[in-house]
């Protein structure tokens, strides 16, 4: 490789910076960063993810150069700390981490302690004048080093940790119950024993060599690059596999020499709220995982401050927090470690937060000229900004309701937030009981359209059949509502209308909460809460300047705008659904499909008469009918459009979708009776307009070329509306769009002649 | 219709959601004064591919990395992409104004919407409540693609709709 393959970090020469992420990753960049601006941060190197990258591209061999450069950066570090690789008066211990360019928190590996073996365990226990550190950290190595790099886990479900089951063995003989009652004898006993096991296992003995020890664990760093987690992690966050990883090598610094010593983690700013409050939290004596692991309770950071041994180390942190966000221009999550009362920092990054934190923090720092206007945009994650709009369960009651085991079932999470309410299982019922103002949640096999009433007056919509594209999805974007999708545990039975799940029966009317968030579903009540921004922007039962929320949203928002080139434009068909897109920053209807507008009320009778008309006269009649309606559908929506445009789609769906199909009995009857012909006729009909395929089949401008009359009508609706609009004084802007054209000679059919129909309209 | 004195501006255009649509831009855009890619069915006719019975099989072609998004939530580049960005020269080539939008689910994600960016459309279209989600994601798309000196310039919807397009005015 003709590239520079490692970079150092220490007092004498620091060689990367910040801004280096794509070559040294997060941590590698970071520690160079914090190493230049003078935080105190152990020396050490990074090999580069271009080395990770050659690795993989050349069937898992790392560059012959690598070795000759690993041997002259030990070198380095050796002067830089004046400590020594395998030396047993002073010996030299590293950790070995991996440092993705995007963080990838706990998907690799890390290895602590690398160094030690039975010499320079007997070295450093000498030097600190604690034998039972020195075996303890010992038998960690091991014990990582055994796991990671040799392999030694468990094979498979049912056996236990490899390494914790010599460990509890040996518990059991010497009758100890915790880790720390064991000596440092207990611990040089159990060090021949991982030892062992390694051999046992592994065939092979475990290295003493440190410079072997440091080979082993960067390939196992870079191996770990394609551990099954890391991969799904990748996917699910949209990482390339092609970035690699970078390795850092750092000299320990030890938490857990005495009480003089800790470890810790902190946010420069709370990252649930975005308060600008110091927020972690640290052990005395202890290493990083034990943080992490949770066996000990940690304490808050601002306890650090009252503590006599280590107080002072606090206002250096405190002093830390405050350079770290001035130098990196964001919240920073960092890891640190007190060693006799000395602090280092062992690896910061821009810490992750939730949608409330972002808005709140971007809005802060932006103000205090901490963090730049470009990176307070770039940094959001815009899906999950849902998270401000969702009506919540509240906390308190969710948690009671899982302890209980009320979780039924799990499905899609189809529509974000909380619904809390009673289950009916028709739209005509959840409109009966949405009306007498109760909290309702539709349950369904799956909707359709003729269900749309219903959805709209429910609080959540839950289905056992369909996608997050299934139309109960699409409608609970749409509309914002609650959805769980295709949670296919669940029963419906539509006749004794009954919900049943894991021996849970729902009657009608009895209660059930659904999480569009996470999928789950809970039978009984939990008590919800609506999002402060809803409050403001759709409900307007708050007033802007009431909620901080929405101002930091708001900040947000305003900020994209100077940026975006794009316009915002919304897909929309009901004036409310356009009065809240407008809120929300959308500058007109990109689509507005005229189909929906077909099932409202008493006009699914007409629309099935024009369908069903057996002459143009007749299909004329039903059609007349129809106009006015339509004309009042886009008068409301030219009307809350205020002069945006509003792209109007020309009828689309295939005809038969306005039909009751031969499964729904009840529904033919019923427009038999509507229209006054026999069930058998209706039948008869439904089977005339099957289509084997119906998104390929009679649909789009087809429709609007044999059916020229239907394309009349809503071009008389369109623009009689715009007239009618205009003459209030509200400006419009139609434009009208012919869906499925794909070639010249129905553009000649359809936009053409539309056009010339829409001008004799004006005309006339 | 009865004259209000009054004027507004109009336009008629085409949903793109066939293929041949899209490979035929240029003599559509001779009568069509908009395009909207209606992505949902692009994507369908494009990969053959029915969302509805995608479930059977997609999340399978997802382990195998056969196909690493799902094609209906965020755009495929490659392919669906590839007519888009054919249906935006096409079109524009015979009409330079053309109005180009997207109105399919992909609308209100933030892939998605970099990519419209990238192809130069002039706006997004997505369900209300995903507007927030565009917007941020339309200003990162931004940040993320500066300019290059190329001659096509994005015009934003808004700026566009007062004079750019020819669209009819008349007296009523």
């Amino acid at each position: 490789m003709a590239n520079k393959l490692i970079y150092f970090f220490g007092k004498s020469k620091t060689d990367g910076d910040g801004g280096m992420k794509a070559l040294l990753g997060g941590k590698g960049a970071n520690l160079a960063q914090m190493t230049k601006i003078g935080l105190p941060v152990p020396s050490g190197f990074t090999i580069t993810t271009e080395v990770c990258v050659h690795y993989y591209k050349n069937g898992r061999k790392a560059p012959p150069e690598l070795s000759t450069d690993l041997e002259k950066a030990v070198k380095w570090m050796e002067k830089e700390t004046g400590k020594k690789f395998g030396d047993p008066k002073n010996p030299l211990l590293v950790s070995v981490r991996s440092g993705a360019r995007d963080s990838m928190p706990g998907m690799m590996d890390t290895i602590l302690n690398l160094g030690l073996n039975d010499a320079t365990c007997e070295g450093l226990a000498a030097a600190t004048n604690n034998p039972r550190f020195a075996w303890d950290s010992y038998r960690r190595f091991l014990q990582m080093y055994g796991d990671v790099v040799m392999g030694v886990q468990k094979r498979s479900e049912n056996e236990h940790e490899p390494f914790e089951e010599v460990m509890d063995g040996l518990k059991a003989e010497v009758k100890v119950k915790e880790d720390t009652e064991l000596t440092a004898e207990h611990l040089q006993e159990l060090v021949k024993r991982y030892k062992k096991l390694i051999k046992d296992r592994t065939g092979k003995a475990f290295p003493n060599e440190p410079m072997k020890q440091l080979e082993g664990a960067i390939f196992a760093v870079f191996g770990s690059w394609m551990n099954e987690r890391a991969i799904l992690y990748r996917q699910k966050y949209r990482i390339p596999d092609e970035w690699g990883t970078a390795v850092n090598v750092q000299s320990m610094v030890f938490g857990n020499m005495g009480d003089d010593c800790a470890t810790g983690v902190a946010f420069t700013r709370d990252p649930a709220n975005g308060d600008n409050v110091f927020y972690g939290e640290y052990l005395v004596n202890a290493q990083g995982e034990d943080v992490v692991a949770g066996v000990r309770t940690p304490l808050k950071i601002s306890e650090m401050a009252k503590d006599k041994t280590i107080g002072a180390a606090y206002k250096e942190l405190v002093e830390v927090r405050k350079t770290l966000e001035k130098n990196f221009g964001d919240v920073q999550d960092f890891e640190f470690t007190i060693e006799k009362k000395k602090l280092y920092m062992l690896q910061t990054r821009n810490g992750k937060r939730t949608a409330l934190a972002y808005v709140k923090i971007a809005h802060d720092m932006v103000k205090e000229k901490l963090m730049t206007p470009e990176h307070a945009i770039k940094s959001g994650d815009p899906e999950a900004l849902n998270q401000l709009l969702q009506p919540i369960f509240d906390t308190v009651a969710y948690e009671k309701a899982r302890k209980e085991g009320r979780l039924m079932a799990v499905g899609l999470p189809a529509g974000p937030g909380a619904a809390s309410g009673a289950v009916v299982f028709t739209a005509g019922k959840a409109e009966e009981l949405a009306a007498k103002g109760q909290n309702v949640v539709l349950a369904r096999i799956e909707t359709s359209p003729e269900d749309l009433r219903g959805m709209i007056a429910s609080d959540g919509i839950l289905t056992a059949r369909g996608g997050v594209s299934s139309h109960a999805a699409l409608v609970a974007r749409q509309m914002g509502k609650v959805c769980v999708a295709g949670a296919g545990d669940i029963e419906i039975d539509y006749h004794k209308g009954t919900l049943k799940c894991k021996g849970v029966t729902l009657k009608e009317g009895d209660f059930i909460s659904i999480n569009g968030t996470t999928g789950e579903v809970f039978h009984g009540k939990i008590a919800t809460a609506d999002s402060e921004l809803k409050q403001v922007l759709v409900g307007k039962t708050m007033k802007p300047k009431d909620s901080k929320v929405f101002q930091y949203y708001d900040f947000i928002m305003k900020l994209a705008d100077k940026y975006r080139t794009l316009g915002l434009r919304t897909n929309a068909d009901q004036p409310d659904q356009v009065t809240n897109a407008v809120a929300f920053g959308a500058e007109g209807i990109g689509l507005c499909r005229t189909e929906h507008m077909f099932f409202e009320g008493d006009r699914i009778i007409a629309v099935r008469q024009m369908i069903l008309a057996k002459n143009e006269e007749d299909r004329k009649k039903a059609l007349a009918t129809l106009l006015p309606y339509q004309q009042k559908d886009f008068e409301g929506i030219f009307r809350a459009l205020d002069g945006l445009p509003a792209c109007i789609r020309l009828l689309d769906p295939p005809l038969h979708e306005f039909l009751p199909q031969h499964d729904n009995k009840k529904g033919q009857e019923e427009v038999a009776k509507q229209l006054g012909i026999s069930v058998a006729e209706v039948n008869r009909l439904v089977s005339e307009l099957h289509e084997f395929n119906p998104m390929l089949g009679f649909r789009g401008c087809r429709l609007g070329i044999l059916r020229p009359e239907i394309t009349e009508m809503q071009a008389r609706a369109i623009f009689q509306a715009a007239v009618a609009v205009l003459k209030e004084g509200t400006k419009v802007k139609p434009e009208v769009m012919v869906p499925l054209v794909g070639s010249s000679v129905s553009r000649r059919n359809s936009t053409s002649k539309l056009r010339s129909f829409i001008e004799w309209l004006l005309k006339s | 219709m009865k004259a209000t004195g009054k004027k507004f501006q109009y336009t008629v255009g085409t949903m793109i959601e066939v293929p041949r649509g899209a490979l035929t831009a240029d003599e559509i855009a001779e009568t069509a004064e908009f395009f909207s890619f209606g992505t949902n069915d692009l994507t369908q006719t494009c990969l053959g591919m029915s969302r509805d019975d995608s479930g059977s099989f997609l999340p399978a072609y997802q382990g195998l990395e056969i196909i690493k998004a799902n094609p209906f939530a965020s755009i495929d580049r490659t392919g669906v992409g590839q007519l888009m960005q054919i249906g935006v020269e096409k079109g524009r080539k015979t009409r330079n104004d053309l109005k180009i939008g997207i109105c399919g689910e992909h609308g209100g994600d933030p892939s998605s919407v970099e990519f419209c960016h990238m192809v130069g459309l002039n706006y997004v279209s997505c369900s209300p409540f995903r507007v927030p989600i565009a917007r941020l994601a339309a200003a990162q798309a931004a940040l993320r693609n500066p300019p290059a000196p190329a001659s096509t310039k994005v015009v934003k919807d808004t700026k566009s709709a007062k004079g750019a397009t020819k669209a009819r005015t008349r007296a009523k």
